[in-house]
C-alpha cells in the first residue's frame, strides 16, 4: 500500500466538510468506513436494544424510513436466532459489529452457542428446529428479503456468525 | 407497561391490542396473556389489533400461527385489524393471509 492509504491503515475516518446552501455546513463520511461493536447477554429484551443500536448507527447515512425498518427486522431475526437457538440451554454473550463503508452497511451477529449442523437446511423457508416453540421458520427468509447479502458460517459446537450487507440508496449530501 | 398488550372481551370476541413492537420477547408475553384471557371466557373469535404496532418480525408470525392453531382446534377464527403498511407487508410476506383475515368493518369498533 502506498502513502495515500495511511488513514485507512490506521482505521481513521476521513471527514469532508461540505458547504451547502444558506451557509449550512454538513459532513460526509468517506469511503474509508467506520465500525461500532456491541456485546450483550442473550436475554430476549436485548433484541430490541440491538435493533435500536443498529438503527441509530445507520442514521449516519441518512437512510429512508423503509431502509431503517428493513435493517431493524434483519437484526432482530439474527439476534433472536442467537438467543434462542445459539444459547438454547444456557446464557451467553451475543456480539454485534456494525460497519459503514460508503453507502454500504454491514452487520455481523456472532454467538458462541451450539452452532448449526446443516446451514442450508436451516435457511430453508419454513424450516424450524423447534416446532414446539412457535417459531415460524421465516427468520432467514426475512433476513434475505430485507438485506442485499446474507452469509452464515456455523458448525456444531463452534457457534454461529451471520453477516449481512445492505446497500443504501444514494442520497444528496445535505 | 409501555410495551405491553391489553385485552378486551366483547361477547365471544377477544381483542388483543398489540404492543408497539412485536418481537420474540413481547410474543412470549402475549402468548401467556391470551391463554389466560381465553380461560376466563369462552371465545370464538380472536382479533389482533395492530393500531399501536410499528415493528414486527418473524417471531410475531410464529405467535399468530400458534394462536391460529389453538382457535382452529375449537372451530374459532383469528383476525387482524388496523395494520400499518409495514405490519401488512410482513403479514403478506409470511403468507398468513391465507388463514387469517382482516377484521375491518366487522363491528362498530373502527380504528382507535
Amino acid at each position: 500500500m502506498g502513502m495515500g492509504t495511511v488513514p485507512e491503515e490506521r482505521g481513521m475516518k476521513e471527514i469532508r466538510n461540505v458547504e451547502t446552501g444558506a451557509g449550512r455546513t454538513g459532513t460526509a463520511v468517506s469511503e474509508v468506513g467506520e465500525s461500532v461493536y456491541l456485546e450483550f447477554e442473550s436475554r430476549s429484551h436485548n433484541e430490541q436494544f440491538a435493533r435500536v443500536v443498529a438503527a441509530v448507527f445507520a442514521a449516519r447515512l441518512d437512510p429512508t424510513v423503509e431502509e431503517v425498518e428493513d435493517l431493524k427486522t434483519a437484526v432482530s431475526e439474527a439476534v433472536t436466532n442467537a438467543i434462542i437457538h445459539g444459547y438454547e440451554k444456557e446464557e451467553g454473550m451475543v456480539h454485534m459489529k456494525l460497519t459503514i463503508k460508503g453507502r454500504e452497511l454491514s452487520v455481523e451477529v456472532r454467538d458462541e452457542g451450539v452452532g448449526i449442523a446443516d446451514v442450508k437446511k436451516a435457511m430453508e423457508p419454513l424450516y424450524t428446529s423447534k416446532p414446539s416453540r412457535e417459531r415460524s421458520g421465516m427468520g432467514f427468509s426475512f433476513m434475505e428479503a430485507f438485506m442485499d447479502e446474507v452469509w452464515v458460517d456455523s458448525a456444531p459446537g463452534r457457534g454461529t456468525v451471520v453477516r449481512m450487507v445492505k446497500r443504501l440508496e444514494e442520497r444528496p449530501v445535505r | 407497561m409501555e410495551n405491553g398488550t391489553n385485552y378486551k372481551v366483547r361477547g365471544t370476541v377477544l381483542y388483543a391490542f398489540m404492543p408497539r413492537e412485536v418481537d420474540h420477547h413481547s410474543s412470549m408475553l402475549m402468548k401467556d396473556g391470551i391463554t389466560k384471557a381465553r380461560v376466563s371466557t369462552p371465545v370464538t373469535s380472536l382479533v389482533f389489533d395492530f393500531s399501536k404496532t410499528d415493528f414486527m418480525d418473524s417471531a410475531g408470525i410464529g405467535m399468530l400461527l400458534g394462536r391460529y392453531k389453538e382457535m382452529a382446534a375449537i372451530g374459532g377464527e383469528v383476525f387482524v385489524r388496523n395494520t400499518s403498511p409495514r405490519v401488512k407487508r410482513i403479514l403478506e410476506m409470511s403468507g398468513i393471509y391465507r388463514i387469517i383475515r382482516d377484521w375491518d368493518g366487522k363491528d362498530g369498533e373502527g380504528s382507535r
